[in-house]
């Protein structure tokens, strides 16, 4: 399990690398807004979608590319929160704490089916 | 599977910079917050920025808010409700209000889809993939853009998790990617659920392309069909509502709609000469397709969506259109690289920036090309270029005043709006959170023309009538929320006595000043009978306050 988990430090580096790109590329598209308001905003895309994103497609680590579940993966989990949201809502979870409560539940799922249901073959 | 930092990475990132910097950074006048709704230039987009509100507002989208649905209670929730929590989520996470955090939304995610379809087209080709990209970001160019400028964002989000689904159905081999399909498929379903339809055209074109290869293996399908059921399960909950609402009052009829009437819609002319490589890639793809490349399908198959107006799907087949630019950008790409592969072989990696550098500056807009004067966009050959729309249709004074009554009147005033430019998108008045009236502009008009002030004016109660305005009686039932509540038939539309209201708006300015001229005359009246107090005002916007409701509130007269 340990190597496991070892194996990501690399990885985490590269979506550091991910997180600091994003916040550079809106700091220039939005040159004119305040470095908090771009820095909160690249903060909240890396917390709602781009962490989840990499977490849901973990599992798919050693076959498909970084770079394809960071984009792909930020889509999926933002196409997760929104669906999560609305369910939660009508279950009675007011949708002023699911920024808080849902990124971690979607991060906890994905590292849970990394952990619980390893891919074993290696095609595509 | 790691990623090291080569040339290719150092060229994309630069060109989703420059896809930022031109799409959501000029839409949004390159800042993330502001003081008023900035860039919406319709209704639509105030009708999305305003249902987004009532769901931070009420928790849930289990029902619409009264202000939107015209004042009727307990109508369901029945619009795909992605694209509205992602808007609040966001806007919780960093800060921003609903109205600037949901437009961003749609933005940003548009930039998202170019990149995650560069990833598909990759998969074919990188020196195409990295042609197509430019071209991609024509999704920010007249008329493609009009998509995001007057609020089709469901359809724009839509169609990013459409081309989410295209990524995931290519990784069909690989094992367990059917929750990666179900993801992404019932993502499209919840936040535009026409889209669906046009996400199984793909499927349909994929998979049969692949049989007739014989190139499609046994798990690849079972990961497929899993994906879509899975997905048609997590959506079950809003389906019910959806075909209970638009199903029904949208129901499919064939019909042709050559022509998007009252739009400016997008049609391969619009290409300009972007038409050309792009009709090269076409013919290429199709000669070459003994083996499917999934990006090749997704553009053949969303070209056929975009022609399904022919076939009675008209306003959402043209709304797949403004993703053409993404979807057909691969043909661009195979088109340029065909003829540009010679140059790239002698000069190497070096003629692939240059070419590169040339096509962002040709879709900037930094220079019209060619440089001929143009009248109309379509007269002339010229590549279509981005350009944002500055402020829109909203207004600090306006936003002043509608935000003062959603703070500051009681939750069950009912507000009259007098005549307005800007409120014939009468989506925006949704923002008052407060259920409203307002003047028909033509009955107005008609009794200005009277020289007539009076106590009742030809008057509508706006609200979103788009699907069905149902009530929810049981799991599978529904009722339309009018008939359920016996209205009379002057509800909707019909002379109102003015009395009857809580507030009345007053605009104080408009492009015909005699218009305004007679709201001020109105007032003024109305402020003589002693029965009105002005409670707000600004430079163009004066809100009274009746306080004898039901009773003498304005002086009747001819002038």
């Amino acid at each position: 399990m340990k190597e496991r988990f070892d194996s990501l430090k690399e990885e985490l580096q590269w979506v550091a690398l991910a997180a600091a790109l994003i916040f550079a590329l809106m700091q220039v598209a939005f040159y004119k807004g305040s470095i908090l308001e771009n820095l909160r905003s690249a903060l909240s895309l890396l917390w709602l979608f781009v962490l989840p994103g990499y977490a849901i497609t973990l599992r798919w680590k050693e076959h498909i590319s970084l770079f394809e579940r960071l984009a792909a993966g930020s889509l999926l989990a933002a196409g997760m929160m929104g669906i999560a949201s609305y369910y939660s809502g009508l279950m009675g979870l007011h949708v002023q704490f699911h920024a808080m409560v849902l990124p971690p539940m979607i991060m906890i799922a994905g590292i849970w089916s990394w952990i619980k249901w390893p891919l074993k073959d290696s095609q595509g | 599977m790691g990623m090291k930092i080569n040339s290719e990475f150092t060229v994309v990132a630069v060109l989703v910079g420059v896809a930022l910097f031109l799409g959501p950074g000029s839409f949004l006048g390159h800042k993330l917050g502001h003081d008023f709704p900035y860039g919406y230039g319709a209704s639509d987009a105030f009708q999305h920025q305003t249902r987004a509100e009532a769901i931070k507002d009420m928790g849930n989208f289990r029902y619409e808010a009264p202000y939107i649905s015209s004042s009727f209670e307990g109508v369901v929730g029945r619009y795909p409700p992605v694209l509205y929590h992602l808007g609040v989520i966001f806007s919780a996470a960093s800060g921003m209000e609903v109205y600037d955090g949901i437009y961003a939304i749609v933005l940003l995610f548009g930039v998202l889809g170019i990149l995650v379809f560069y990833c598909l087209v990759r998969q074919f080709n990188k020196a195409v993939a990295l042609l197509s990209l430019p071209i991609s970001m024509l999704i920010f160019s007249f008329p493609s853009s009009i998509g995001m400028y007057w609020g089709h964002w469901p359809s724009i989000l839509g169609q990013v998790f459409l081309i989410c689904f295209f990524w995931a159905v290519s990784k069909g081999s690989v094992s367990g990617s059917w929750t990666l399909i179900a993801m992404a498929f019932a993502s499209v379903m919840l936040t535009h659920t026409s889209e669906a339809i046009f996400g199984l055209v793909f499927l349909a074109m994929y998979v049969g392309w692949k049989m007739l290869s014989k190139s499609i293996a046994k798990e690849e399908m079972k990961n497929i069909i899993s994906g879509v059921l899975i997905a048609g399960i997590v959506s079950a909950y809003y389906l019910v509502i959806f075909m209970n609402t638009w199903a029904k009052a949208q129901p499919y009829q064939f019909g042709i709609e050559p022509v998007w009437n009252g739009n400016p819609g997008f049609y391969l002319t619009s290409f300009g000469l972007v038409l050309l490589p792009l009709l090269i890639g076409a013919a290429i793809g199709i000669l070459k397709a003994k083996e499917p490349q999934i990006a090749m399908v997704a553009g053949f198959s969303m070209l056929v969506a975009g022609f399904m107006n022919y076939a009675g799907f008209n306003v959402r087949s043209f709304q797949i259109r403004f993703f053409w630019p993404v979807y057909l950008s691969v043909f661009v790409g195979v088109g340029l690289y065909v003829v540009l592969r010679p140059a790239v072989k002698r000069a190497g990696h070096a003629a692939l920036i240059v070419v590169l550098a040339g096509l962002v500056f040709a879709v900037s807009g930094i220079e019209e090309w060619p440089i001929v004067s143009q009248k109309e966009s379509h007269t002339i050959p010229s590549i279509p270029s981005i350009k944002g729309y500055g402020q829109g249709m909203m207004d600090g004074g306006h936003w002043e005043s509608l935000r003062w009554i959603s703070q500051n009147t009681e939750k069950d005033a009912k507000i009259y709006f007098f005549y307005g430019d800007i409120y014939g998108n009468d989506a925006l008045l949704r923002n008052t959170k407060r259920v409203h009236y307002q003047a028909d502009p033509e009955g107005f008009v008609k009794k200005l023309q009277e020289h007539t002030i009076s106590r009742e004016y030809l008057s509508e109660l706006p609200g979103d009538s788009g699907g069905r305005v149902a009530i929810r009686t049981g799991w599978f039932s529904f009722e339309d929320a009018a008939k359920e509540k016996d209205v009379p038939p002057d509800f909707f539309f019909g002379e109102k006595d003015i009395c009857t209201f809580d507030y009345f708006v007053f605009d104080r300015t408009s492009r015909q000043q005699v218009l305004a001229e007679y709201n001020l005359l109105i007032a003024s009246e109305i402020q003589r009978s002693n029965a009105s107090i002005q409670v707000f005002a600004n430079d163009v916007v004066i809100i009274m306050k009746n306080t004898k409701k039901g009773g003498e509130c304005i002086y009747e007269r001819t002038f």
